[in-house]
């Protein structure tokens, strides 16, 4: 071995760096080429070619391995060698690629050379890499494999220089050949039907086979220690496992086996056509079924196959339809499944793993024989009389002939009555007779009957006693203690005698009475078949055919004597004759029996039955399961047992057996008989059983020669000498007394209730398990349960209800109501002691919303809530009960307040009560405060752009963009905001024409003040319940702000079951920033322009308010320029022009985040005063209304100040204004809406403008709605002879609101202009005007009718108030339906004003007091003779504004004062509220921030009074710098 | 408690949420609690917001861990406490919760199922398949009846509460709870 090793290490040292190079070579080549093959598919691939040859091959490898360090330099060398041709050849792979890639044409003759050249190269080297394994043809390979390497060398430099030149073509035409390469790259690599394609494969195909070998190579050569051995191809031993298992295995084929191979008999035989049945086989697949044949085949059973050469296969057992019929409702009750609650307690889960020990209890007390063979004849006797007796017991108890005699009276005496009656002839009193005297008969008979069982009774126990004491007597002994003790009673013969004679007499006459009768019924009866038979004669006649038998006559048969004498003895067989004593028995056992006899046969029975012993055995299914203790026979033949077994049982079987057995001394022991011991249900115990008292007997034939009288006798052949016909046969007899019951432990308490009752109660039932009445009373009729005891007594009471029930409707007792008793368990406590709690009372107040208890805080203990609690509510509820204000109010001295304090109090009520039923009604909320879809109105715009794209797309003119921006939402939302989740945005973008300051063109003439101070410094503060927030000051008169304010609201705001939510407005006020000097140098101090109230519920209800507001600016500011308009103009049109540009705007833009629920009322819910037909009408056309234009939504219901809803036309009517001035006659417009704005407002929420008051409510409570205030205006104005309507609709300010629209003709134009009375400012606005505050009409509302508005357009300029085009405006009263007439409104009386010189003079000190305190640290000094120059302008602006004139201009007093000093300050107007009212206006103005040095105030206070209350406040308030300390 | 009041006193945690969340999704929760007129907030938040939990695989939960303290004070037990989940994925609502706090003491796993209001009309049906979903403006209304009428809602989940909660002169004040296991 090893010299073979050593000639190998020479050869391979020349050849090795060679072979290895190319094999690296190629292997770089296939890496370039990305064609990976699997290696682990080459050993197999080798082994194709040449068979495996193991041995040798091992050697060659183990060689290598020796001599690897020897080689590796030379290696190394050769490596770096064959890199670069290896780079080469990858430039050439590369290129090969691309010139494919660049073109088809071109590169065809390329190809095809490198083709041929690859080719070869490839034979070479895998012939080489083949033989390489092997050493024998090493050397000679090697050797070859240098001539190859030359070759490659030499191909490699000349394809060099072809590429070389090629790439130079290349650049030149790269440009055309680039589209198309493409292309042809894409088919290069996935067309399949390319020739390219097809080329590549081959050669990649080629290419694995040379890869494989390479790959062998080079892990040979790069790894260094480990054994080549792994390279070996693996035996195939797939083929041989195959080989083998085909040996070992047996496959049956799938082709089934010819008939006469599976049959013994040479044909097989066709069962079916020979005329046998054939059952249907099952369908097996063939293929199976060959195969089973075929593997029986093999074994060689044939006996599975049958004569006809097919398998024995059954028909399938299993049976598609059912045989159990589908049971319909009822199911058999030991199927039916039965719902068992869980238990959780050890012990009730006991019954789950161990049955019931089903233990019964029997006890046996006694035995007693009713007939022995031992008795002696006494005993029989005895026997005899006790049964007698207890018969005569019986009737004794039972009484019944006397309760028949009794009936047998009262029948009698009611026929005497029928008899007595008048008309008793008649066809019904006759019928009444008859069956009363059947009755009499029958009953008659019954007692008769009844009488003489008695008395043979009696005679019975008399004879038998008798016999007794006979037997006795010649016996001379006596062997029974039985004693009959007999009491006669005497009685008055004469007076029986009596009554038995009448007894007798009126027994005749009734029968006598009963035979006549009879005798009339068969007279009748005879007449009737004679005529029958007349006229069955008169046709027998023709025929000649039988004449049938002519009727009897009935004779009157009735013999006095016969039946006297019938009757008589009748009674003498069944009563007692008179003067017979009365018997009355007692048995008792005090005879002594003797105890000495001569008789010796009588001894001998004595013995014999002291002897004889008697036992019983307990049989239970055939088997004997106890047996009594032995007890013998005693002379009385009772033998008392007194013994009580348990009996376990496993199966309870329906009866138990007791056998009596005797045993005597000398006989053989027999069984006297047996009884059968019902088992009792599973509920009886042993204390509620009964005793059972069974009886036996048994006919045997016994005979003693003693005296015992034997078995199977006849009675009369004892006694032959007896004369009682008595055929009775003695046969052994006696009664067992037992009792049975079940063990108490076994006896689960629920079981008892459930069996026990459930069996009565489930056919009470009703099928839907009510209780069934009728079945009921049939129950209690059956059962007589005792109504006298309290148990029964609900039941009782139950079916008398009922009957109540049924019965007529009267006035039933009962005064609760039955609840369901499964419910009783539930309740806690008696809904009364819930009643009678205060804390109860007041949780469930509070529940209820009612608006004393929402919010409070209940205490837990009843002491600690105050017992006057509830006297508020009382209150309350109690003055709901009055319906309108008194009117003898009780004002104090104070009238004018009292009366504005107890108007806003009635309103209050009014409105929290009308809060109230809509916060308990149903439908109070609206989809929209409850889910948030804001997002909706962006997808809607989202699809209405897509499709007029697409329409317009069509139309060639796609134009509009897609996307209008999405709203974009802020994410992240901080914690602390959830509890003020709700804001107010008010964004503030400009003012407009905000006065100049006074000052300019005073100043101006001062020539030292700086430019800085002539103009406005305007800025904006919003104030919303102690929350203000300001803008920027900017200068000028129109200053652009852009700002966004944000007031939270809090949630006590936005509590939509609160009354008091959103209620108040947000004020934005417009100051001016003045620099001022102080002591401490100067300071910024703010002069109020003017403001604007914004109610929060407006904003809340529209969730958006946006325009121009108009500032209200006081009267008169001083200090500020007025730019008066000299005189008024004469068109109405200019001058409104004028006074928009006079006017201060504010561009705002005031939005409420997110939407708040809001209740909503349902004005159908409520209570109305119209006819239901208008009710309904009304409703229907408001819902469609509303549902069309969702956007302007209003009720054509108001709610009035008792909560019922009214029409609203029924509000306006023509109503006379109050006088307003004395010297003219007439009451101008302007006065009017002067007076109603003048009444005060309230700032309640939006959610009560739906309740309207009526004008003299108004005014009676001096306090209203702006509602309110536009239908009184409304009114006045109709009365005026002016057109006018009431219109609501959507303003600025207010929201949804109502103004006063008025049509006006002009004289010069044929078309009527239409303005509209704001009723707060009394401002009249020309509907064209762009300033307008109303943004949307909604409806327009007259006397006569409703007119909603259903024009497209929601601009007011665009509306057209044509009310009669249909197109235009949708009335709700038509010809059908008209508006309902009496208006609601009464007539107006005035009341007087009374002096407010008081109140005047209180105002202004309040004021004085209020501002002096808030002024802490200056001096306030008041300037009096200002007040006195204001006080005159005040009453002569007051004349001008009732004139419809605002005069602005400043009176000559106050000029005077304006020359000398600065003054800064205003001249209001307002109404009169209260006095904290005015002074928190005043306040929040700040004038008096002024702490310049010696600034002094003006004040004045005037108020001009109108009737009925209205107040016009005018107060003047200024700070006056004196002008000459500024120099 | 001599002033006839007692406390309640809850911690927990919202553990996570079992919903049908797809893979690269974010989720937050944000809990609420509503209590009867009564009841005092004495010591923690009323109300929470989770932080953002991302789905990494389809239909994971969605573990928040976030944990709840809050202590109320009490006369009555009218209103008990009521917790007010809304879980949202990324800024779109995913669902609404509603649950009472346990009565009687101790840990209590809660899950409380979700569900999300169904848009109104047939547009915003359609809008659902964009990403839109109607929300409620106040999802405090869960927890009373008012209005809960008007919503259709959706089941769409569920989110798996801890609560412990331990009460204080609950039985100087003559409430029974019961037996506590």
């Amino acid at each position: 071995m090893s010299s073979s090793v050593d000639e190998n290490i020479e050869l391979l040292e020349i050849t090795s760096p060679s072979s290895t190079k190319s094999y690296i070579k190629t292997k770089l080549k296939i890496a370039d080429n990305k064609v990976g093959s699997p290696p682990t598919s080459s050993p197999a691939h080798s082994a194709k070619g040449k068979p495996p040859q193991p041995k040798p091959r091992k050697l060659a490898l183990a060689t290598i391995k020796k001599h690897k360090r020897k080689l590796s330099r030379t290696a190394t060398e050769a490596t770096s060698e064959s890199q670069e041709t290896s780079n080469s050849i990858k430039e050439k792979h590369d290129d090969f690629t691309e010139s494919i890639f660049s073109s088809k044409s071109d590169t065809r003759s390329y190809r095809e050379k490198f083709k041929e050249r690859f080719e070869s190269v490839k034979r070479q080297a895998g012939k080489s890499v083949s033989k390489a394994h092997t050493l024998r043809t090493s050397t000679e390979n090697v050797k070859s494999l240098k001539r190859n390497l030359h070759l490659i060398k030499k191909e490699n430099e000349e394809i060099e220089n072809v590429l070389q030149n090629y790439q130079k073509n290349k650049v030149q035409r790269d440009g055309e050949t680039e589209s198309v390469s493409k292309i042809e790259a894409y088919n290069f690599f996935c067309g399949e039907n390319n020739e390219d394609s097809d080329v590549e494969n081959k050669e990649t195909i080629d290419l694995k086979d040379f890869s494989k070998s390479t790959d062998v190579l080079i892990a040979v050569t790069d790894k260094d220690d480990e054994e080549p051995i792994q390279f070996t191809p693996a035996d195939n031993l797939y083929f041989n496992i195959k080989l083998s298992e085909n040996e070992l295995y047996w496959k049956p084929s799938r082709n089934r086996p010819k008939i006469t191979e599976k049959i013994e008999s040479e044909e097989p035989r066709l069962l079916a056509e020979e005329g046998y049945y054939v059952d249907e086989k099952p369908k097996l697949a063939s293929s199976h079924l060959a195969i089973l044949e075929q593997r029986l085949l093999s074994v060689g059973e044939k006996k599975w196959f049958n004569c006809e050469g097919e398998l024995n296969l059954l028909p399938n057992p299993s049976i598609e339809t059912s045989y159990k019929p589908y049971l319909y409702k009822q199911v058999n009750k030991d199927l039916e499944t039965e719902y068992v609650s869980a238990t959780i307690d050890a012990v009730s889960n006991e019954d789950i793993f161990i049955p019931h020990s089903n233990i019964l209890d029997i006890s046996i007390l006694s035995i007693k024989l009713k007939h022995h063979p031992l008795f002696s004849p006494e005993h029989v006797l005895e026997q005899r009389l006790i049964t007698f007796y207890d018969l005569y017991k019986q009737k004794l108890n039972g009484n019944k002939l006397e309760r028949i005699s009794k009936r047998l009276d009262a029948l009698r005496n009611t026929k005497k009555n029928i008899e007595a009656t008048p008309n008793s002839n008649s066809e019904i009193n006759l019928k009444k007779l008859e069956d009363c005297i059947n009755n009499i008969r029958k009953l008659r008979e019954l007692y008769f009957e009844e009488s003489r069982q008695n008395r043979e009774i009696l005679k019975s126990i008399l004879q038998t006693w008798k016999d007794i004491k006979k037997i006795r007597q010649t016996n001379n002994y006596s062997n029974t203690a039985i004693k009959l003790n007999i009491r006669k009673e005497k009685c008055n013969y004469e007076q029986e005698r009596r009554v038995w004679d009448a007894n007798i007499e009126e027994a005749c006459n009734e029968t006598v009475s009963e035979l006549e009768l009879e005798l009339q019924k068969r007279m009748l009866n005879y007449k009737k078949e004679l005529e029958q038979w007349k006229l069955e004669v008169e046709d027998q006649e023709h025929s000649e055919e039988e004449i049938p038998k002519k009727p009897k006559k009935p004779t009157k048969s009735i013999d006095h004597d016969i039946i006297a004498q019938e009757v008589s003895d009748r009674f003498n067989e069944c009563f007692k004759p008179p003067g017979e004593p009365i018997l009355h028995f007692n048995l008792s056992y005090d005879n002594e029996i003797s105890d000495k006899i001569e008789n010796s046969k009588e001894k001998l029975r004595r013995n014999v039955v002291a002897t004889t012993k008697i036992y019983l055995r307990l049989i239970c299914n055939k088997m004997e399961v106890c047996k009594s203790k032995i007890v013998p026979l005693t002379e009385r033949f009772t033998c008392f047992i007194d013994e009580s077994f348990s009996v376990q049982l496993s199966t309870i079987p329906e009866y138990l057996i007791i056998e009596v057995h005797e045993q005597p001394s000398t006989l053989l022991k027999r069984k006297l008989g047996e009884i059968k011991v019902v088992i009792p249900p599973r509920n009886v115990t042993m204390a509620q059983s009964k005793i059972i008292e069974e009886y036996f007997e048994k006919d045997e034939i016994v005979h003693y020669k003693h005296e015992g009288v034997g078995s199977g006798i006849e009675f009369k052949k004892i006694f032959p000498d007896n004369n009682e016909e008595d055929e009775r046969i003695l046969y052994t007899s006696g009664i067992i007394t037992c009792k049975t019951g079940w063990d108490i432990s076994t006896i689960d308490a629920h079981v008892f209730e459930e069996t026990s009752e459930l069996e009565v109660v489930q056919d009470l039932l009703n099928e839907d398990g009510t209780i069934n009445v009728k079945k009921l009373i049939e129950w209690a009729n059956e059962n007589n349960p005792d109504p006298q005891d309290p148990k029964n007594s609900a039941l009782y009471e139950y079916i008398k209800n009922y009957e109540e029930d049924i019965g007529i409707i009267q006035n039933s007792t009962k005064s609760y109501f039955r609840c369901n008793p499964d419910m009783a368990p539930f309740e806690f406590c008696e809904p009364k002691d819930i009643e009678e709690n205060l804390r109860f009372k007041v949780l469930e107040l509070r529940d209820r919303n009612e608006p004393e208890f929402v919010g409070m805080v209940v205490p837990n203990r009843l002491k600690e809530i105050p017992a006057d609690i509830l006297s508020d509510y009382n209150r309350r509820r109690k003055e709901e009960g009055k319906n309108l204000i008194e009117d003898d109010f009780d004002y104090d001295e104070d009238e004018i307040d009292s009366k504005r304090v107890h108007g806003r109090k009635y309103l209050k009520q009014v409105y929290t009560k009308v809060f109230q039923q809509c916060r308990n009604a149903e439908n109070n909320l609206i989809y929209e405060d409850v889910v948030n879809e804001k997002l909706l109105p962006h997808i809607e715009n989202l699809t209405k752009n897509i499709i007029s794209n697409i329409l317009s797309w069509f139309q060639f003119q796609p134009t509009i963009n897609i996307l209008t921006p999405k709203p974009t939402r802020k994410t992240a939302s901080k914690i602390t905001d959830f509890n003020a989740s709700v804001k107010i945005k008010i964004n503030i973008k400009s003012a407009m024409n905000v006065p100049l300051r006074n000052a300019v063109r005073s100043m101006r003439s001062m020539s030292n003040e700086n430019s800085e101070e002539t103009t406005v410094k305007p800025f904006v503060v919003a104030t919303y319940q102690n929350v203000s927030l300001h803008t920027a000051v900017v200068d000028g008169t129109d200053p652009v702000y852009n700002e966004e304010l944000i007031l939270p609201l809090e949630t006590a705001n936005t509590d939509y079951l609160s009354p008091n939510s959103l209620s108040g407005s947000i004020v934005i006020r417009l100051f001016d920033e003045v620099t001022i000097t102080t002591r401490n140098g100067n300071a910024k101090a703010r002069n109020w322009l003017g403001s604007i109230e914004i109610p929060v519920s407006a904003i809340a209800y529209n969730n958006k308010m946006e325009g121009l507001f108009k500032l209200r600016k006081p009267t008169n500011l001083l200090g500020y320029e007025q730019e008066v308009d000299d005189a008024y103009s004469n068109t109405r049109v200019s001058n409104a022009r004028q006074a928009a540009v006079q006017h201060t705007y504010l561009s705002l833009k005031v939005t409420l985040q997110p939407n708040i629920p809001k209740l909503t009322q349902s004005m159908d819910e409520l209570e109305t005063t119209e006819l239901p037909y208008i009710k309904q009408h009304i409703l229907n056309w408001n819902e469609a209304y509303n549902n069309e234009y969702p956007n302007r939504k209003f009720s054509a219901f108001a709610v009035d100040i008792n909560g019922k809803t009214t029409c609203v036309t029924r509000y306006i009517r023509p109503l006379e204004p109050p006088q307003l001035n004395l010297d003219r006659f007439d009451v101008s417009l302007e006065q009017c809406a002067r007076y109603v704005s003048m009444i005060p407002f309230t700032d309640s929420n939006k959610f009560y403008q739906n309740v309207w008051l009526s004008t003299e409510q108004l005014l009676k409570l001096m306090v209203g709605s702006v509602i309110d205030h536009a239908i009184a205006l409304t009114c006045y104005l109709t009365s005026l002879d002016l057109e006018t309507w009431l219109l609501l609709g959507y303003g600025l300010l207010h929201g949804t609101t109502a103004y006063v629209l008025i049509r006006e003709y002009n004289r010069e134009s044929q078309i009527p202009l239409h303005f509209i009375y704001d009723v707060v400012t009394a401002t009249k606005y020309d509907i064209m005007d762009v300033l307008c505050p109303l943004q949307k009409i909604f409806c327009v509302i007259n006397e006569q009718n409703v007119w909603g508005n259903v024009q497209r357009t929601d601009q007011i300029q665009l509306t057209r108030f044509d009310f009669m085009r249909r197109s235009d405006w949708l009335p709700l009263f038509t010809n059908q339906v008209s508006a309902p007439t009496n208006s609601v409104q009464q007539k107006l009386i005035y009341s007087v004003t009374p002096d407010i010189k008081q109140l005047e003079v209180r105002i202004d000190k309040k004021i004085r007091k209020k501002i002096s305190k808030l002024r802490k640290h200056e001096r306030t000094v008041w300037n009096h003779h200002l007040s006195r120059a204001f006080k005159n302008t005040v009453i002569k602006n007051e004349t001008g504004s009732m004139l419809g004139r605002r005069n602005s201009e400043l009176y000559p007093e106050i000029r005077n004062f304006t020359s000398s000093n600065f003054i800064n300050g205003y001249i209001i107007n307002m109404p009169y509220t209260t006095v904290s009212t005015i002074l928190a206006t005043i306040v929040a103005t700040g004038v008096h921030l002024y702490e310049g040095v010696d600034t002094e105030f003006g004040l004045a206070v005037k108020i001009y009074p109108y009737p009925n209350h209205v107040l016009a406040v005018w107060i003047c308030f200024a700070a006056i710098i004196s002008r000459q300390l500024d120099f | 408690m001599s002033d006839g009041t007692f406390l309640l006193s809850l911690s927990g945690q919202i553990d996570y949420i079992s919903i049908l969340a797809g893979a690269g999704s974010s989720w937050h929760c944000k809990y609420e609690f509503v209590a009867g007129p009564d009841w005092k907030i004495v010591g923690g938040l009323e109300a929470g917001l989770s932080q953002t939990a991302n789905v990494v695989s389809n239909g994971e939960d969605i573990v928040l861990n976030l944990p709840i303290d809050i202590v109320y004070k009490s006369t009555n037990l009218h209103g008990w406490p009521q917790i007010v989940l809304s879980v949202y994925s990324g800024i779109n609502l995913q669902g609404y919760g509603r649950s009472h706090i346990p009565l009687q003491p101790g840990l209590h796993k809660l899950n409380i199922s979700l569900s999300k209001p169904q848009p109104s009309s047939f547009l915003g049906y359609l809008g659902t398949f964009f990403g839109y979903q109607p929300e409620l403006l106040q999802p405090k209304m869960l927890a009373s009846t008012a209005g809960n009428n008007l919503i259709q809602m959706m089941s769409s989940g569920e989110v798996y509460v801890t609560i412990n909660n331990v009460f204080q002169g609950l039985n100087i004040l003559g409430y029974d709870i019961g037996r506590v296991n």
